[in-house]
């Protein structure tokens, strides 16, 4: 051993006052690895940071953590640096305290600025000057805003895009400030400034998929639709304080300019906003059902039609099928699709009489329901969507025995096995089928059951991926074995139909956060074109009215929407600092040149 | 299973106890809350360790998953003195366990100087030497640990301990000047 190093010994001897015993230290952990969940969870601020605690004191946990995405915000909270920070905006209380203060905040600023606004440039070519000056200084700083903001809408994060439109209050009050240094905080200047401002930011909000990968109450669409309607609202405040001289335009052209930006921009607006100017109520669902005389997209079509005419039905909407009913005839009279007859069955449009036309009735009601040979147990459905017609006319022929009866329920309940097992490739639309089945006749399933089977197999196919195409989430999956693994499989408005249909029957599942479900089923512009919006409303409307299912407090709502106010409150502060601002002044020519006071131009 | 879970839990806390205690203090804990926090820290990566989404049996992980969960208890701990601090009058633990040291055992001049110059070492220095020394723990765990290789382990430790000679002036110790003589 060198003699130049302290040796091993020394060290050791140095640190033995410092060891500890062993068995006790082992005992320790041991005792609060027995106390420590029962602990943890009668701790409601167990997972929270000193911050949230501290918040805590002041506001009670309902409101700060009021919405149901807290739970994964407590998860971030104990996090550092940014991931802390993002965790506090995460929670609702807090994300919507930073808006308003800094909504008032940017109110009480431009109100400064106001006050201290000097007169400012009067001549149009200085104006002109000054205004390049200024975006040769701060054209960086734009481009990086525009950057960012293209990009958050490109991932498609909408309480990503919360935040920057908050640092957007900060970006405006910049520009206004600048502004005024370089003697261009006119009305002219800054209404035009926060018009593209927001035409730009209309633009990126209407990227499609924005904010479904999110929970979301309201269509995002509507960003789109808040912007673009803060532009309509400065045009007019624009165009009258705007000299000719500085757009380098005649009056009457600044109009028409204003008018043709009002021509695209409300079509634009009126098509985003139409799920929310003409919702989707009872009347029209009940219009849409009877008014259904043509099936363009064949079975696909009837699909679409068969769960709004059922909800309608059921709701007691008395809709007269005259219409669906001559489709049926024709349909029989011609190609006698299984699955278009299973559907019109499904709904009560097929009636006894029709039975005897149907061609394939007689072969497929001589397989229904034939005893198994030797001690084999009754096949379930396969292909299940297509003999649900045989079943049904059997029934309203009456045309079953009790023992055909008996072996029906079997193959039923064989099927609900089937496809509630591990072993098949399971469809909600068949254990819905099953089900509604057993009913049909009369030996209805008993709940309990198959709730826990069936509650397990929802917990599986819902969904909260968006997949690759940023669809909508929240949903329930057509397939559990889904293929093409790299595409991911997103939500189906059919499957969710049928999954919140058997939530009617086996209960609300736990695990399963309904405001995704409620998320994936919101009013969407993207839906109006395939009718799809009809199939979500009363979608929707079902699991409103499940039995012992809370609906969204406006804590929710304002929480979850917190992208929308942010940039409903951004346009406000646009409109507000632009009234706010003076109107150019303007020297004239001959007035310069006399050497007299300049005055005020209002145009 | 149980006597398996009990096994791996001994087996877990057998082969960390040492260094993780030694790396806390290096953090600036006193040796007694050092031994608190890795003691919470052990049963909050047990409980948790379904959430642990890496191999357990690969002492590369699991060190740096045990190090990340005493860090974080490290800096409760850290909060939370601070509040006692704005609070109460407290002695300093670092006097408390002098005192407590004092009363067990006799002061020995040479092995107080050699703490003090422990803690004037560079910190990845006073890190491996705090761990690896204070239950003579093998060098792979204390690497595990600190996320190093064993040979980044095995050079700090030598310059610490040549930093610590020349910390305290040269001085030969008594068990030196034996083994010394014993060559002779």
């Amino acid at each position: 051993m060198p003699v130049n190093m302290i040796s091993d010994e020394d060290l050791r001897a140095a640190l033995l006052t410092c060891r500890i015993n062993p068995l006790v230290f082992e005992a320790g952990v041991r005792t609060q690895i027995a106390a420590g969940p029962s602990g943890r969870v009668s701790d409601p601020f167990a997972g929270f940071s000193p911050l949230m605690r501290s918040a805590a004191a002041f506001l009670p946990l309902s409101v700060l953590v009021g919405c149901h995405g807290s739970p994964a915000a407590a998860k971030l909270a104990p996090a550092t640096g940014w991931s802390k920070l993002l965790g506090y905006l995460a929670f609702p209380a807090i994300s919507l305290f930073v808006l308003f203060g800094a909504a008032i905040f940017s109110v009480a600023r431009i109100q400064k600025l106001r006050n201290d606004n000097v007169g400012g440039l009067d001549n149009p070519e200085s104006q002109l000057e000054e205004m390049r000056l200024w975006w040769v200084n701060h054209k960086r700083r734009v481009g990086v805003m525009f950057g960012v903001s293209l990009t958050l809408a490109f991932v498609g994060a909408s309480w990503l895009l919360f935040l920057f439109y908050i640092i957007s209050f900060g970006f405006l009050l910049f520009v206004l400030t600048t502004l005024a240094k370089f003697g261009l905080g006119n009305r002219s200047v800054v209404g035009r400034s926060c018009m593209i401002g927001l035409m730009f930011l209309g633009q990126t909000a209407q990227f499609a998929g924005i904010g479904n990968g999110e929970l979301h109450f309201l269509d995002q669409s509507l960003v789109m639709a808040v912007f673009f309607g803060g532009v309509l609202a400065l045009l007019p405040w624009i165009v009258s304080s705007t000299p000719a001289t500085e757009m380098r335009m005649s009056q009457g052209g600044q109009w028409i300019w204003g008018i043709v930006l009002v021509l695209i921009l409300v079509p634009l607006m009126g098509w985003i906003m139409r799920p929310t100017l003409w919702p989707a109520t009872p009347d029209r669902i009940k219009h849409y059902v009877e008014s259904f005389d043509h099936a363009r997209f064949s079975t696909a079509s009837w699909n679409q039609w068969e769960i709004p005419a059922r909800w309608a039905l059921q709701s007691h909407l008395n809709p007269d099928l005259t219409k669906p009913r001559q489709l049926l005839a024709t349909e029989i009279s011609g190609e006698q699709n299984l699955l278009i007859l299973s559907s019109a069955a499904r709904v009560g449009l097929l009636s006894a009489d029709q039975i005897p036309l149907l061609k394939q009735y007689p072969l497929f009601r001589s397989v229904l329901a034939n005893d198994p040979p030797g001690d084999l147990k009754p096949h379930p459905f396969y292909g299940f969507t297509g003999n649900d017609w045989v079943i049904r006319a059997a029934v309203l022929r009456h045309d079953l025995t009790p023992r055909e009866r008996d072996v029906l329920e079997q193959r039923l309940h064989a099927t609900l096995d089937e496809n509630l097992s591990d072993t098949k490739s399971p469809s909600l639309e068949d254990v819905l089928h099953a089900t509604l089945l057993l009913e049909v006749i009369d030996r209805a399933v008993q709940p309990d059951q198959y709730r826990s089977r069936v509650h397990a197999i929802l917990r599986k196919f819902h969904t909260t991926d968006s997949g690759r195409f940023q669809s909508i989430t929240g949903g329930f999956k057509t397939y559990l074995n889904w293929p093409a693994g790299w595409l991911k499989q997103p939500g189906s408005l059919p499957s969710t139909a049928h999954a919140i249909e058997l939530m009617e029957i086996y209960g609300v599942p736990e695990g399963i956060d309904l405001n995704w479900v409620r998320s994936f089923l919101k009013p969407s512009s993207n839906r109006v074109i395939s009718n799809e919006q009809w199939i979500a409303a009363v979608t929707l409307d079902r699991l409103n009215h499940l039995p012992g299912v809370e609906l969204p407090t406006w804590l929710d709502y304002l929480y979850y929407e917190r992208t929308l106010l942010a940039a409903a409150v951004l346009v406000g502060l646009c409109l507000y600092a632009t009234i706010l601002s003076p109107n150019p002044k303007i020297k004239r020519d001959d007035q310069d040149a006399s050497g007299s006071e300049p005055s005020q131009l209002v145009v | 299973m149980g006597g398996e879970t009990r096994l791996d839990l001994t087996a877990f806390i057998n082969a960390y106890r040492g260094p993780l205690i030694g790396l806390i203090a290096s953090w600036g804990a006193p040796w007694v809350d050092a031994a608190d926090i890795a003691q919470d820290s052990f049963s909050e990566a047990w409980i948790n360790r379904e959430a642990c989404l890496g191999d357990w049996n690969d002492p590369e992980f699991l060190g740096r998953w045990l190090r990340g969960v005493a860090l974080n208890q490290f800096r409760n701990w850290a909060r939370s003195k601070q509040h006692r601090h704005a609070r109460t009058t407290t002695v300093s633990p670092a006097i408390l366990e002098q005192t407590a040291v004092s009363a067990e055992s006799a002061p020995d001049e040479h092995l107080e100087a050699l703490r003090q110059a422990i803690q004037r070492l560079p910190a990845p220095q006073r890190e491996v030497v705090l761990m690896h020394y204070l239950e003579e723990t093998s060098v792979i765990e204390v690497a595990a640990l600190l996320s190093v290789s064993v040979k980044t382990v095995e050079g700090r430790l030598y310059q610490a301990r040549r930093n610590l000679r020349s910390l305290l002036g040269d001085r030969v110790s008594t068990s030196q000047l034996v083994r010394m003589l014993l060559c002779l």
